[in-house]
C-alpha cells in the first residue's frame, strides 16, 4: 500500500539528483533526460551494445551490422543469447518519451511506459492490417486465470500501420500520463497514453489502460516506474531517447472575480470612469455575459497558483473579439480572435492576473481561451471558449476504392504548395503525390490515403492532405541533369497520365527529350517500382534517382537514403548509378541513355 | 371563460367575412392566373443513393447519354438520362474541382483547376484511361482560382475562363497573380493558347450563342451587378486584375493597369496603422459608370444585358440558347441559370447598331440547389446541374441533377421585346385583352444603372420613372409598341406589364416585369401621337383606392407590386401597426431583398424569423439594412450587400414587420 509512495519519493530524490548532475544550468529549463548510455540503465550483461553506426541487411531475419560508437542502443541477441530488457535507472511518472529506433528484418521489440504499458515494436513493414501486437500497437493485457484462448484482453491496434522499412530510423513520441493514487494507495484513475504518434502519424489518443500489459514488471499499476526496451526477441537498435517529466502540479484559479461592462469596446477603457453593470465572484472561468445578443467588455480578475518557478507559456484568445492579459500589473498579450502566445517568467508561490475579454459582435459564441504549459507542466486550460466544437466540421476522408487518384493542391513540408498535383492509392496502402508540374515524384507515404476536409468541405482551398506517414522527396525544377549537374526546364510540358495494369504511365517533355515515366505499387507492399524511358536523350542527360543529406550504398544496387529513410534498388539491368554532390548534400545519378527500372522501397 | 369564447367567434366571423372580401376583390385581378410551374416541372433524375452530384459541367454525347462532371472531381456517364431507371456509369474520377464538361469526337474534355484535360477510354471498359494535359496553365495555389470550360467554338477551339485570386491583405480585392488569371483563354485541340479578353472576376458562365462566345459574370469588386457580355478579341469586360498581362506578347490588347487606374480610382487607401481600408459604398458620392469609363477606355465592352443584381440572379452561370421547339414558346433566345437563387432567366436578344442588346426576364425558379450548368436532353427537355457547397442558394440541398420539362401548354408572357426609336416594341405568346393593353397605367417603365467602382457590387444609382406616352396595340393583340419618354443610353430599363391581360382568360402575365438593357436607341420612325392610344386610368384607378381605402383601413392591397405603391403610402412610417404581408412581400420583392432571404428558412441569408430573434430595435434594423454586419452571421457564406437605395420609411416597415415575427 505505501510502495507507491515511496517510489514518489524515490523518483523525486533520483529527478533530484539528474538535474543536479545534469548541472540544468537554468533554473528554470524543463526536466528533460537524455538515455543515450548504457550507464543509463540498469546494469545489462545480454546483448545491448553501444554503437555509432548501425546497419541492416534487408534479406537476414532478426541480424543487425553495427560499429561500436556512441549514442545508439544496440540489441544484437544471438541463438544462444537471446538476451534481456533494458530499464532505465530513472523512474518516471507523467512524461513524453522521445526517441527514435530501427528494426530489423523480423525483429520484435517493445517500449514499456513505467515498465508496465507496452507499446509494441516491431517489423510490421507492408502489413496492411494492423493488430494489436503489431508496430505500434498497445500490447494486450494477460489472464492466466482465463481458459485458454480468453487469456489475452483488451490490447489496442494502431490507427493504421505507418511503419518504415528494417533499417530506417523511425521516430516515435508518446506523450503518457501515469495513474492516480489517493492518499491510502488506491487507484483512482487509469494509466493513459495522451497521445501516441509513429513517424509523424497520431496512432492513438487518449487511450486509457486498465491496466499493466502483459508482461509487465509489477502485476499492478504503481505511480512511477522506469522506461523498459524490450530485449529478449529481436535485433532493435535506439537513439536519442529523451524523456520530459512533467510532475508539476496544474495552476490553480483563486480569488476570481468579473465586471461586466455593456457595450462595444474597441480598447482597454479607463475603468475609474465606468460603472460595472454587473458584478461578482466565480469558482472558476465560466462564460459570462450580460445578454446573448449584447457586446460587452468581462473584466476579470484573480490569483493564479504558481507552482514551480520558471517559465511558462500561455496561449490566450477571445474567439468573438479582441482581449487583453495582464499578469502582475503587467501587460502580456493583446490580441483578437486567434490564439496568441507568450513566455513569462513566474516565481513559485502566487502572483495576481487581470484579464479583459472584449465582445465586438453581436450575437457570436462568448468566452476566452487561457491555456498554461510550464516547468513540468503539460498545457493545461484554465478557460476555454465553446468556438472549437461549434466549429467542427465532419472530416472528409477519401475513400480510395472510389477515387484511386485525385488531383489537388498539395501543401509540402517545405512550403511549397503544388498546384498540379497528382496523389495515388494503392490497395498495398502505399501512396505517393506526383507533381505534373515538375515530372517529379514528390513524396511517398504508408497507411491511409488522403484526407480531402479542405478541398470539400464548404468553399474548399483546393488541397488535400496525406494521412500516412510522408517521405518527402523533394522537387527539384526537374530530374534530368545535364552534364554540368543543372537540372533541365526548358519547354517543360506535361502530357497528362494513363492508367495502365502496369501502372500509371507520365509523360512529358523537356527540350526535345519525351520522357515516361511507369511508378506502379509493388505487389509485395514493399515500396513502389518505377521505370523511366526516354525518346531522343541528349548526350549526357542524367536522371536523379535520390537526393539527400546522405545516401549510402548498402549492397551492390541498394542504396539508402538515411535522412529520409527509404531505399533506392536499382534492377540489375539498369546501368550502375552514380553518388555525387547536390545542394542537399548527395544525389544518385544514373544516365538516361536506357531504360531506368528501380523500386524505391520505404 | 363564455365571454372569450364568444369573442373568439366573433373574430372568426370578421376573419370569414374578410375572407369573402378577398374572394371577391380578386377576382377581377386575376389572383388565379396560373404560374411558371403550371407550365414548367421539375422532375428528379433518380441517382444511386449516396452519389454526389455536385454538378460543375454537363454536356450529352451523340446517342443521348448524359454527362456530368463534379466539383468532387468524378465523371459520371448517365444512361438513359431521361428515363424512370437511368444508369450511372463512373467515367473517371480524382480531376480537380471540375467546373465544365465537353464532348467531341469521342472524348471527354474538362478545365481542372490548372489544365484543361481530355479524357478517353481507350481500352473500351467505360471508364477513362488516359488523362491527358491539352494545356496547363499557371495558378498561385489560391482558392479562388476556379477555372471554367470548355466550350467548344465554331472552329473546334477549347474556351476556358479563369477566376481570379484576392489578395492577402486586401482580402476584397481582386488580383491576377499568374498569367492569365481573369482571362478569357482559346485554346487549340493541339494544345496552343491563345488570351483573348479580360476584365473578368468571377466567369462562371461561358456560352456559344449564335455562334459567338458570351459569358456571364457575378457582382463583385468593380462588377455593379452580374451581366451577359458578348465576348471579342482583345475585349475588356471590367475587372482590372488581368490587365497585369497586357504585357505578354501575345496579348490582345494593351490596356494597363496604370491607364486603368488614371480613369477608375482603385481607392488603395491606408488607415493611421498603415492597413489598408477595404472600399464601402458611399451613398452621395461622385461615382463614374461602365459606360462613362468606356468613353475614357475603348477597349472596355458594355455587358449585352445586365442582370440586374438580386432580380435576375446574385450568381450567374451557364448562357444556353433555346433551339427550336424547346421548352416552348422562346425558341432562339437565351437561358441563364443562377447558382444564388436557383432559378433560370430567360434573356431575349437583338443586334442593334451591330452590337448584342436585349432584356432578361425571370422563367423558371425553384431548383433544389444552385442552378450552375444546364443541357438539351434528346427529348428537348432540359437538364439542371446544380451545387451551392459553400456559396449558398434558395434552393437547400447542396447538390441536385433535375430536369426541367414543358407541359406543352402555352403561357402568357412577354415573348420577346425589342428597342425601338422611341421606346419599346413587346410581343406576346398570347394575344392581349385590347382593353387592357391600350391603358397606359397597365405599363411602367424605370430606368437606373450601376456604379463603376472597387467596392464590392453597387446599388442601383441615377433611378428614374420614365413617362409612357402612348401605346399601339397590334390588330392580332400579339404585340404592343410603347413609346417612352426620356430613354436614356447604356441604362437599364425596367418594364412592368402589371396591368396587361390575356384576351381570353383575362390572366395576368406569368412574369410581368422585364429589364431591358438599352446600350444602342435604334434608328427609325417614331410613331405618330395620332396612331397610338394615349388612355390612362391611372387617376380613377387611384381614386377609386383612395375611397375604399377609407371605407377599410385593413382592406388588401392588391397583388402586383406596381399598383401597391400607393397603398403602401397609407402606413404612416411614425405608426407602430405591423404591415400587412402582401405591403411587406411588395416592399421586399421590389428591394431584392426575397432574393436571398426568406420569412422561415436560411436561404443565402438568413431567415426573418431568425433576424427577429435578435430583438433588434426598428432602427437597427434599418442602419443593419444600410450597412449590413456579415461578421454577424458567421455561418454563412455570401455578405449582404449595403442597401442605400430603400427608402427610410420603406425600411421602418421591413423593420417593423421582422420583428413581428418574433414570437
Amino acid at each position: 500500500m505505501t510502495k507507491p509512495h515511496l517510489k514518489k519519493l524515490a523518483a523525486l530524490f533520483s529527478g533530484l539528483l539528474l538535474s543536479g548532475f545534469l548541472g540544468c544550468a537554468h533554473l528554470f529549463a524543463q526536466e528533460t533526460t537524455m538515455l543515450q548510455d548504457l550507464s543509463d540503465f540498469k546494469p545489462n550483461k545480454g546483448t545491448w551494445h553501444q554503437a555509432g553506426q548501425v546497419t541492416v541487411e534487408m534479406d537476414q531475419p532478426n541480424s543487425l551490422k553495427f560499429e561500436k560508437g556512441e549514442g545508439i542502443l544496440v540489441n544484437s541477441p544471438t541463438k544462444k543469447n537471446h538476451g534481456i530488457d533494458l530499464v532505465s535507472n530513472a523512474e518516471f511518472g507523467d512524461i513524453d518519451l522521445e526517441l527514435e529506433f530501427m528494426v530489423a528484418n523480423q525483429s520484435n521489440s517493445g517500449v514499456y511506459l513505467m515498465g508496465q504499458y507496452e507499446i509494441q515494436i516491431m517489423d510490421s513493414w507492408t502489413n496492411t492490417n494492423p493488430r494489436a501486437g503489431d508496430m505500434g500497437g498497445i500490447y494486450e493485457r494477460w489472464d492466466d486465470s482465463k481458459p485458454e484462448g480468453q487469456k489475452g484482453y483488451e490490447g489496442y491496434p494502431p490507427r493504421q500501420n505507418v511503419s518504415g522499412a528494417p533499417g530506417v530510423w523511425q521516430q516515435l513520441h508518446v506523450s503518457f500520463q501515469a495513474p492516480r493514487f489517493d492518499q491510502q494507495g488506491q487507484k483512482i484513475q487509469n494509466a493513459k497514453f495522451i497521445s501516441v504518434t509513429l513517424n509523424g502519424v497520431i496512432i492513438h489518443e487518449n487511450l486509457e489502460v486498465s491496466g499493466p500489459t502483459r508482461g509487465a514488471l509489477q502485476s499492478d499499476d504503481v505511480a512511477v516506474g522506469p522506461i523498459r526496451i524490450q530485449g529478449d526477441h529481436g535485433a532493435v537498435a535506439f537513439r536519442n531517447i529523451k524523456v520530459t517529466k512533467f510532475d508539476t502540479e496544474a495552476p490553480k484559479i483563486s480569488e476570481l472575480n468579473y465586471e461586466i461592462y455593456k457595450g462595444g469596446f474597441d480598447e482597454s477603457p479607463d475603468f475609474s470612469s465606468l460603472t460595472p453593470d454587473e458584478k461578482g465572484t466565480l469558482p472558476d472561468f465560466q462564460e459570462k455575459t450580460t445578454s446573448p445578443t449584447g457586446q460587452n467588455l468581462i473584466r476579470y480578475r484573480g490569483q493564479l497558483s504558481v507552482p514551480e518557478s520558471g517559465e511558462y507559456l500561455m496561449r490566450f484568445g477571445v474567439p468573438s473579439g479582441w482581449g487583453s492579459l495582464i499578469i502582475d500589473g503587467q501587460k502580456k498579450i493583446d490580441m483578437g480572435e486567434g490564439m496568441a502566445g507568450v513566455k513569462t517568467e513566474l516565481e513559485k508561490g502566487s502572483v495576481t492576473f487581470e484579464i479583459l475579454a472584449s465582445k465586438t459582435r453581436d450575437w457570436t459564441e462568448t468566452g476566452l481561451d487561457w491555456e498554461i504549459s510550464g516547468p513540468g507542466l503539460r498545457y493545461v486550460s484554465l478557460s476555454e471558449s465553446s468556438t472549437g466544437q461549434r466549429n467542427a466540421t465532419d472530416p472528409i476522408l477519401v475513400n480510395e476504392r472510389e477515387t484511386p487518384q485525385l488531383r489537388s493542391f498539395i501543401d509540402l513540408p517545405n512550403g511549397q504548395r503544388i498546384t498540379h498535383a497528382l496523389s495515388v492509392s494503392s490497395p498495398q496502402k502505399i501512396h505517393y503525390s506526383y507533381d505534373l508540374g515538375t515530372g517529379n515524384l514528390v513524396q511517398v507515404w504508408r497507411g491511409d490515403f488522403l484526407d480531402a476536409t479542405p478541398m470539400w468541405n464548404s468553399r474548399g482551398n483546393g488541397v488535400s492532405i496525406p494521412l500516412g506517414s510522408v517521405v518527402f522527396l523533394g522537387n527539384p525544377e526537374s530530374s534530368l541533369l545535364d552534364s554540368q549537374n543543372q537540372h533541365l526546364t526548358a519547354d517543360y510540358k506535361s502530357k497528362g497520365y494513363k492508367l495502365n495494369d502496369s501502372g500509371i504511365e507520365f509523360t512529358y517533355g523537356i527540350q526535345n527529350i519525351q520522357v515516361k515515366d511507369v511508378i506502379a505499387a509493388r505487389a509485395d507492399g514493399k515500396g513502389l517500382e518505377r521505370t523511366i524511358t526516354a525518346e531522343n536523350p541528349a548526350n549526357n542527360v542524367d536522371f536523379s534517382l535520390a537526393t539527400g543529406e546522405e545516401i549510402r550504398m548498402i549492397s551492390d544496387g541498394l542504396y539508402l537514403v538515411s535522412d529520409k529513410g527509404y531505399y533506392i534498388e536499382l534492377d540489375p539491368k539498369t546501368p550502375k548509378p552514380r553518388i555525387t554532390s547536390s545542394p542537399e548534400g548527395q544525389q544518385l545519378l544514373v544516365s538516361l541513355d536506357s531504360p531506368i527500372h528501380f523500386s524505391l522501397l520505404f | 371563460m363564455k365571454m372569450k369564447t364568444f369573442q373568439f367567434k366573433n373574430y372568426r366571423f370578421l376573419f370569414l367575412l374578410s375572407f369573402g372580401l378577398l374572394i371577391s376583390l380578386t377576382k377581377g385581378m386575376a389572383q388565379e392566373s396560373p404560374m411558371e410551374e403550371d407550365y414548367y416541372k421539375i422532375l428528379k433524375v433518380t441517382a444511386p443513393e449516396g452519389t454526389l452530384l455536385e454538378v460543375g459541367g454537363m454536356a450529352m454525347m451523340p446517342n443521348g447519354n448524359l454527362g456530368v462532371a463534379t466539383r468532387r472531381g468524378d465523371i459520371f456517364i448517365v444512361e438513359n438520362p431521361t428515363s424512370p431507371k437511368p444508369y450511372f456509369r463512373k467515367f473517371a474520377s480524382g480531376l480537380h474541382e471540375i467546373l465544365g464538361l465537353a464532348y467531341q469526337d469521342g472524348a471527354w474534355f474538362c478545365a481542372q483547376r490548372g489544365e484543361l484535360t481530355k479524357l478517353t477510354d481507350t481500352d473500351k471498359d467505360g471508364v477513362a484511361d488516359t488523362y491527358e494535359t491539352i494545356y496547363a496553365w499557371p495558378i498561385s495555389g489560391h482558392y479562388h482560382e476556379y477555372s471554367f470550360g470548355p466550350k467548344v467554338d465554331q472552329d473546334g477551339n477549347f474556351i476556358v475562363s479563369g477566376n481570379v485570386a484576392f489578395g492577402n491583405e486586401e482580402w476584397w480585392r481582386g488580383e491576377s497573380r499568374v498569367p492569365y488569371r481573369g482571362w478569357v483563354m482559346k485554346i487549340t485541340p493541339e494544345g496552343e493558347m491563345e488570351p483573348w479578353a479580360t476584365g473578368m472576376r468571377s466567369p462562371a458562365g461561358l456560352g456559344i450563342l449564335y455562334g459567338d462566345l458570351f459569358y456571364t459574370e457575378n457582382q463583385g469588386d468593380y462588377m455593379g451587378s452580374g451581366g451577359l457580355w458578348h465576348l471579342e478579341k482583345g475585349d475588356f469586360t471590367g475587372h482590372p486584375a488581368g490587365l497585369t498581362w497586357t504585357d505578354q506578347p501575345n496579348s490582345p490588347l494593351k490596356l494597363t493597369t496604370e491607364q486603368f487606374n488614371a480613369v477608375v480610382d482603385p481607392q488603395k487607401v491606408k488607415d493611421e496603422n498603415g492597413r489598408y481600408i477595404k472600399p464601402e459604398n458611399v451613398v452621395d458620392e461622385e461615382f463614374i459608370t461602365l459606360f462613362e469609363a468606356k468613353e475614357k477606355i475603348p477597349e472596355i465592352k458594355l455587358p449585352a444585358v445586365w442582370l440586374p443584381h438580386g432580380i435576375h440572379g446574385i450568381s450567374n452561370a451557364e448562357p444556353l440558347e433555346i433551339p427550336k421547339g424547346h421548352l416552348g414558346p422562346f425558341e432562339g433566345q437565351v437561358l441563364i441559370g443562377d447558382q444564388g437563387q436557383s432559378k433560370i432567366m430567360r434573356v431575349m436578344l437583338e443586334k442593334v447598331n451591330g452590337e448584342y442588346q436585349g432584356a432578361s426576364i425571370d422563367f423558371r425558379s425553384g431548383f433544389q440547389s444552385g442552378v450552375l450548368r444546364m443541357v438539351w436532353a434528346p427529348d428537348k427537355s432540359l437538364f439542371v446541374g446544380e451545387t451551392n457547397r459553400g456559396w449558398g442558394s434558395a434552393g437547400e440541398a447542396n447538390e441536385g441533377l433535375q430536369r426541367l420539362v414543358w407541359n406543352n401548354e402555352l403561357p402568357f408572357e412577354m415573348r420577346n421585346i425589342k428597342s425601338q426609336p422611341d421606346g419599346f416594341e413587346i410581343e406576346f405568346t398570347k394575344a392581349v385583352d385590347p382593353k387592357s393593353a391600350e391603358d397606359l397605367a397597365s405599363y411602367a417603365v424605370q430606368s437606373f444603372i450601376y456604379k463603376y467602382h472597387p467596392v464590392y457590387g453597387s446599388p442601383p444609382v441615377n433611378i428614374e420613372d420614365n413617362v409612357i406616352s402612348g401605346v399601339k396595340v397590334s390588330e392580332d393583340g400579339m404585340k404592343v409598341r410603347i413609346i417612352v419618354d426620356g430613354l436614356r443610353k447604356y441604362y437599364i430599363h425596367k418594364i412592368s406589364l402589371d396591368g396587361v391581360r390575356e384576351k381570353n382568360e383575362s390572366h395576368s402575365l406569368v412574369h410581368p416585369t422585364a429589364y431591358y438593357t438599352l446600350n444602342n436607341i435604334p434608328e427609325g420612325s417614331k410613331l405618330a401621337l395620332t396612331e397610338v392610344s394615349r388612355k390612362n386610368s391611372v387617376k380613377e384607378q387611384t381614386e377609386l383606392e383612395k375611397k375604399k381605402a377609407a371605407a377599410s383601413p385593413k382592406s388588401i392591397a392588391p397583388k402586383n407590386t406596381g399598383a401597391a405603391s400607393s397603398t403602401v403610402e397609407k402606413f404612416a412610417s411614425d405608426s407602430d401597426e405591423i404591415p400587412s404581408l402582401e405591403v411587406v412581400n411588395a416592399l421586399l420583392t421590389k428591394h431584392t431583398c426575397t432574393a436571398c432571404h426568406n420569412a422561415t428558412t436560411k436561404q443565402v441569408g438568413p431567415a426573418y424569423s431568425e433576424i427577429a430573434k435578435r430583438k433588434y430595435s426598428n432602427e437597427k434594423i434599418i442602419e443593419l439594412i444600410y450597412n449590413p454586419k456579415p461578421e454577424n452571421w458567421p455561418d454563412y457564406a455570401t455578405p449582404m450587400p449595403p442597401m442605400p437605395q430603400v427608402p427610410k420609411d420603406e425600411a421602418l416597415k421591413i423593420a417593423k414587420w421582422i420583428n413581428s415575427l418574433n414570437k
